[in-house]
C-alpha cells in the first residue's frame, strides 16, 4: 500500500501540475488574446474617428483661391471686419469677411488691429446658415471657424468661435499716464 | 497697506513650504521626528498664511483698492458687492491665489488626520504636497502676483506696474483709477460660474492627497494599503467635487453661452473631464488592492495618472496655449507648468518602475477567470484609460503631432468625438451594469445571467413603456467609419433604444441589488423598510452608497441621451402680440423691454406666454444684456422633467415690434443636473466618516479598519 502510493504521487503530482501549468498558459493565451483584441478595437476606433472629424488648420491666405482645399473640411482663422456682418434672423444665415492674420504672433490684440486696419490684406466671405447671432462677433474679434471652402470661394462655416481679445487682456491705463 | 500685507503673507507661505520640503525629507532620511515634526508644523503654517494672503486680496478688492491691478482690471465703481468676493478667482492671478488657498486647505486636512494613523509616510507625503504648493505659490509671487500694483513714473508721467514700491513713482490718482478701471467679464456673472471654478478647484487639488500618499508609499517602500486607507476619502471628495464642477460648468454654458448645449468638447472642457476619467478609474480599482491584493501597478499607474491630468488641466486652462473659450489670457505660466508637469509625472512614473522592477508591486492573487469581478475591474480600467487616450488624443495629441511631424496643424472637432466616444461609453454603462454581480475568483454565465434576470425584466419593460411615450420627430444618427463619406445612418429610435438598454439596465441592477439587501434585512430582522434602508447604507457605505452614484450616472445618462439625440431647433421672428406653434406648444410674443440696470449693463428682455392645449403654462423671459465689452443673449426656459422649452432672443429692430427667437426643445435634459444632485449624494454616503455615524449603524469592528466594506 505504502509502496504503491510512494511510487504514484509524484507521477500524480507531476500531472497535476503540467495541467495546471497547461491550464494557466491557456488562461493566459486567453487574457493575451482579449487584450489584443480590445486594443485592436479601440485603436481602430481612435483610427477612423481621426480620419473621419480631422479638419486641417489653415490660414485665410492660404485657403483663397486655392482649388484643392475646395470641399475639405477646414478649421480656419481671422480678423472680423465689423462693416460686413450681416444677420438675417428670420432664416438665422449670417455672413460677415474674416481677413488674414498670421500663424505666429506675439500680442493677438494688435495682431488683430492691424490686420482689419491693412486694406491689402486677403480677404474671405464667411456664410453660416441656421445660427444665432454671436454674443462675441463683432469689429476686429479672432474668429476660429470650421467647415469647408465652396467653389463660389465663399467658405461655409458650420462651427464659430469668437476671442475678444482686447477687451479682457491687461494693459496699462493711458488715463493714468498724463497725470499733470 | 493691505498689498503689503498680503504680499508678505505669500512670500512666508511660500518659505515655510521650501522649509517643510526640506525637514521632512531630511527627517525621514535621518529618522528624527523633531525634524518630521518641524516639517509638518511649517507645512501646517502655509493655511493660515495663505488664508491672511486671500483675505489681504478680498479686502482690497470689497473696499476698492484700485491702484491694485487686479482689483483695477475685474472690478469697478459698479460691480455689485457680491462679484467683488466673486472675482476673487474672476482672473488668472486671483484665481492661482485661491488655488494655493484650497489647496493648503487640502493638505492640512490631510496631515491632521492621518498624521497619527500613518506617521511612517508622512514626511514623504508632506514633501510632495509642499512641493507641489510651494510651486503654485511660487509661480503666484513671482509670474502672476495679485498685489501688483499700479503706478504712475514722477518724470515721464507713464503708469506701470510694480510689486514693490518703486522709487521716484507716485500714486495714481484715486478717481481716475476707479473710473478707468474695466470690471467683472460679463460672462463670469453667473451663479454657475461664480461656484463652477471652486468646484473644479477643489476637486482638482483633492488629487494631490491621493498622489502624496503614493508617492510616499513608493519612496518609503511600504506598499501596503496603508496608502489607500489613508488616502480613500479624499479620493472620493475630490471626485464629487470635480463631478460637480464640471456639471455647474455645463450648466454654465447652457445658460449663458446661448447654444442650447452643456459640452461643447472644447479642448479645455476636456481637459478638466480628464482627470475625473482617470480618477473614476482609480477609485474602483484601489477597491481590488483593498480587497485581493491586486492591481497594484495598475493603481500606481492611475493614481499618478489622474494628479498629471490634474497638472496637465491646468496648464491647458492657465497657460493660454490652447485656444478656446475658457483660457486665461496668454500668459508666462505655461512653460514652468509644463516642466512642473514632466516632473511630477516622471518622478511618479520612475518610482512606479523602479518598485515594479523590485517585484515588490507583485499581485498576490492571480486572475483566475475572464468573467471574474476584479478581471471586469480591470476592463473598466482599460475603457477609462481607453477613453482618456482618445479624448487627450482628439483635444491635444492630433493637433500638436500633426504640427511636428507634418507642420501643418490637424485639428478634431465634434464629430471625432461624438464618433470615438459614444462606443467606449456604452462599454462602461455595460460593465456597470454586470460588474457589480460578478463574484470574486470567477462567475458563470449561468449564474450571472441569473442575477441580471429581474433588471433586465424591467429594462424591457421600461423600453417599451418610452416606446409608446417617446417623441417622434428626430434626425437619423450619422455613424462615420474610416472616412467622412463612408458613414451610415440608423434611426435615432434605434440608436436611442439600445442606448437606454444598457443605461437602463445598469441603473435597475443597482436599484435592484439596494432592493435585494433591504429585503434581505427586513426578512431577517423582522425591520421596517425605512429602518432596514438606513441600516444597509450605514453598515455597508461604500458599497451602497457606490450605487447611488452609479444611479446618479444612469440618470446623467438618460439625459444626455435625450437632449443629444432628440433635440429640436427651429426660429421664429414675430410680431408684438403674435402667436406662432412649435410642435404641441404655442408661443406668444407679448412684450417687449428695454432699460438701463444700476450695475452698468443694458437689458432688452422679451416676455412670451407658452401655452398648451389652450391653456398657458409659462411665462419665457429670454433677455440680452449689453455690456460696454459685450452682449450676451441670457435664454428663458420652461423646465419640467420631460424637457426644457428653451427660448433665445436672437435678434430685435429698435422698435421691439418684431423680435426673432431661437427656439430649442431640450427632452430629458434636467435629468443631467438631477443625476448630479444624486451623484453627489451618493459620494457623500460613500466618503461620510464612520466615526460620525451612530453606534448601532458603524458595523463590526472589523469592517472599520476599511478593508472589508467591499462585498
Amino acid at each position: 500500500m505504502t509502496e504503491m502510493t510512494w511510487e504514484k504521487s509524484p507521477a500524480q503530482e507531476k500531472n497535476k501540475i503540467e495541467e495546471k501549468l497547461k491550464r494557466r498558459k491557456s488562461e493566459r493565451l486567453k487574457f493575451i488574446i482579449g487584450g489584443l483584441l480590445i486594443l485592436g478595437a479601440v485603436g481602430y476606433l481612435i483610427f477612423s474617428s481621426t480620419l473621419g472629424g480631422a479638419s486641417y488648420f489653415k490660414m485665410v491666405d492660404e485657403v483663397v483661391n486655392n482649388s484643392n482645399l475646395v470641399g475639405q473640411s477646414i478649421r480656419l482663422t481671422g480678423a472680423v471686419l465689423g462693416d460686413t456682418i450681416e444677420y438675417d434672423a428670420t432664416t438665422g444665415t449670417l455672413s460677415f469677411i474674416v481677413v488674414h492674420i498670421p500663424s505666429d504672433y506675439e500680442n493677438l490684440a494688435e495682431t488683430l488691429h492691424e490686420a482689419v486696419t491693412d486694406p491689402s490684406r486677403t480677404q474671405l466671405v464667411v456664410q453660416m446658415e441656421d445660427t444665432t447671432m454671436p454674443d462675441l462677433l463683432q469689429h476686429e474679434a479672432q474668429a476660429i471657424l470650421t467647415g469647408e471652402i465652396g467653389e463660389d470661394g465663399i467658405f461655409y462655416g458650420t462651427e464659430l468661435n469668437l476671442k475678444c481679445p482686447s477687451r479682457f487682456e491687461e494693459q496699462a491705463p493711458e488715463q493714468l499716464a498724463s497725470q499733470e | 497697506m493691505i498689498a503689503e500685507i498680503g504680499l508678505a503673507a505669500l512670500a512666508f507661505a511660500f518659505a515655510a513650504s521650501i522649509y517643510s520640503i526640506l525637514v521632512s525629507i531630511y527627517g525621514e532620511i535621518q529618522q528624527s521626528s523633531g525634524a518630521m515634526i518641524s516639517g509638518r508644523n511649517a507645512a501646517l503654517a502655509t493655511l493660515p498664511l495663505l488664508l491672511i494672503a486671500m483675505l489681504a486680496l478680498l479686502v482690497a478688492l470689497v473696499t476698492e483698492q484700485y491702484q491694485l491691478s487686479y482689483v483695477w482690471n475685474v472690478s469697478n465703481p459698479q460691480t455689485p458687492i457680491f462679484y467683488r468676493i466673486t472675482a476673487l478667482w474672476g482672473s488668472q492671478k486671483g484665481s492661482l491665489l485661491f488655488w494655493c488657498f484650497t489647496t493648503s486647505l487640502f493638505t492640512f486636512g490631510a496631515i491632521v488626520f492621518n498624521w497619527r494613523s500613518e506617521r511612517h509616510l508622512m514626511p514623504y507625503a508632506i514633501a510632495v504636497m509642499m512641493a507641489t504648493q510651494a510651486f503654485f505659490i511660487g509661480i503666484t509671487l513671482i509670474l502672476e502676483n495679485p498685489f501688483a500694483r499700479w503706478w504712475v513714473d514722477a518724470i515721464t508721467g507713464d503708469a506701470f506696474e510694480s510689486i514693490l514700491i518703486p522709487s521716484n513713482a507716485i500714486i495714481p490718482d484715486a478717481l481716475r483709477l476707479a473710473e478707468s478701471a474695466k470690471g467683472l467679464s460679463p460672462l463670469l456673472r453667473h451663479f454657475g460660474m461664480i461656484i463652477h471654478p471652486p468646484m473644479l478647484y477643489l476637486g482638482f487639488v483633492g488629487f494631490l492627497v491621493p498622489f502624496a500618499f503614493a508617492i510616499a508609499a513608493l519612496a518609503s517602500g511600504d506598499l501596503s494599503t496603508n496608502w489607500i486607507k489613508a488616502s480613500r476619502r479624499w479620493s472620493l471628495i475630490s471626485w464629487v467635487f470635480l463631478s460637480l464642477g464640471l456639471i455647474l460648468g455645463g450648466r454654465w454654458a447652457y445658460d449663458v453661452l446661448g447654444w442650447g448645449g452643456y459640452w461643447g468638447w472644447d479642448p479645455v472642457e476636456n481637459a478638466a473631464f480628464l482627470p475625473w476619467l482617470v480618477g473614476t478609474a482609480f477609485i474602483h480599482s484601489v477597491m481590488i488592492q483593498q480587497k485581493r491584493g491586486m492591481l497594484k501597478v495598475w493603481n500606481m499607474v492611475l493614481v499618478i495618472g489622474t494628479f498629471s491630468a490634474v497638472i496637465f488641466g491646468t496648464f491647458a486652462t492657465r497657460s493660454g496655449v490652447i485656444s478656446s473659450v475658457h483660457s486665461f489670457a496668454r500668459s508666462s505660466v505655461g512653460f514652468p507648468m509644463l516642466t512642473f508637469w514632466g516632473a511630477m509625472t516622471l518622478i511618479g512614473a520612475v518610482l512606479t518602475f523602479h518598485r515594479w522592477r523590485r517585484g515588490e508591486l507583485r499581485d498576490e492573487h492571480e486572475f483566475a477567470g475572464l468573467l471574474s469581478r476584479e478581471m471586469l475591474f480591470v476592463l473598466n480600467n482599460i475603457i477609462f484609460m481607453a477613453l482618456t487616450i482618445a479624448i487627450f488624443w482628439g483635444s491635444f495629441g492630433a493637433p500638436i503631432t500633426s504640427e511636428l511631424f507634418f507642420g501643418t496643424e490637424i485639428t478634431l472637432g465634434k464629430d471625432y468625438f461624438m464618433g470615438v466616444t459614444p462606443p467606449l461609453f456604452a462599454a462602461l454603462y455595460i460593465l456597470m451594469g454586470i460588474a457589480p454581480l460578478a463574484a470574486w475568483s470567477s462567475t458563470s454565465i449561468k449564474r450571472l445571467g441569473k442575477a441580471l434576470l429581474i433588471p433586465s425584466i424591467l429594462t424591457v419593460i421600461t423600453l417599451l413603456l418610452l416606446m409608446v411615450i417617446a417623441p417622434s420627430y428626430s434626425d437619423p444618427v450619422r455613424f462615420n467609419l474610416a472616412g467622412s463619406d463612408s458613414g451610415f445612418f440608423l434611426p435615432a429610435q434605434a440608436v436611442a433604444a439600445f442606448s437606454y438598454a444598457i443605461i437602463l439596465l445598469a441603473g435597475f441592477v443597482a436599484i435592484y441589488e439596494t432592493y435585494r439587501g433591504t429585503a434581505a434585512r427586513v426578512r431577517a430582522r423582522n425591520e421596517s423598510w425605512l429602518k432596514a434602508t438606513i441600516t444597509l447604507f450605514g453598515r455597508n457605505q461604500r458599497r451602497y452608497g457606490g450605487y447611488l452614484v452609479h444611479l446618479g450616472i444612469v440618470i446623467i445618462g438618460i439625459g444626455v441621451i435625450g437632449s443629444t439625440l432628440f433635440q429640436y431647433q427651429t426660429r421664429r421672428t414675430l410680431d408684438l402680440g403674435e402667436t406662432t406653434t412649435v410642435q404641441n406648444y404655442q408661443l406668444r410674443f407679448d412684450d417687449f423691454q428695454q432699460g438701463a440696470a444700476a450695475d452698468g449693463r443694458f437689458i432688452n428682455r422679451a416676455t412670451l406666454s407658452l401655452s398648451q392645449n389652450n391653456r398657458i403654462i409659462a411665462t419665457i423671459q429670454p433677455r440680452v444684456d449689453e455690456y460696454p465689452q459685450m452682449g450676451m443673449m441670457i435664454a428663458g426656459a420652461h423646465s419640467t422633467a420631460a424637457r426644457d422649452f428653451y427660448v433665445l432672443l436672437d435678434d430685435f429692430d429698435e422698435t421691439g415690434n418684431s423680435v426673432s427667437f431661437a427656439i430649442y426643445i431640450n427632452p430629458l435634459i434636467n435629468l443631467v443636473w438631477w443625476g448630479g444632485i444624486v451623484l453627489v449624494f451618493g459620494t457623500l454616503i460613500a466618503a461620510w466618516p464612520k466615526e460620525v455615524l451612530p453606534a448601532h449603524l458603524r458595523g463590526a469592528k472589523q469592517k472599520m479598519s476599511g478593508t472589508n466594506d467591499v462585498e
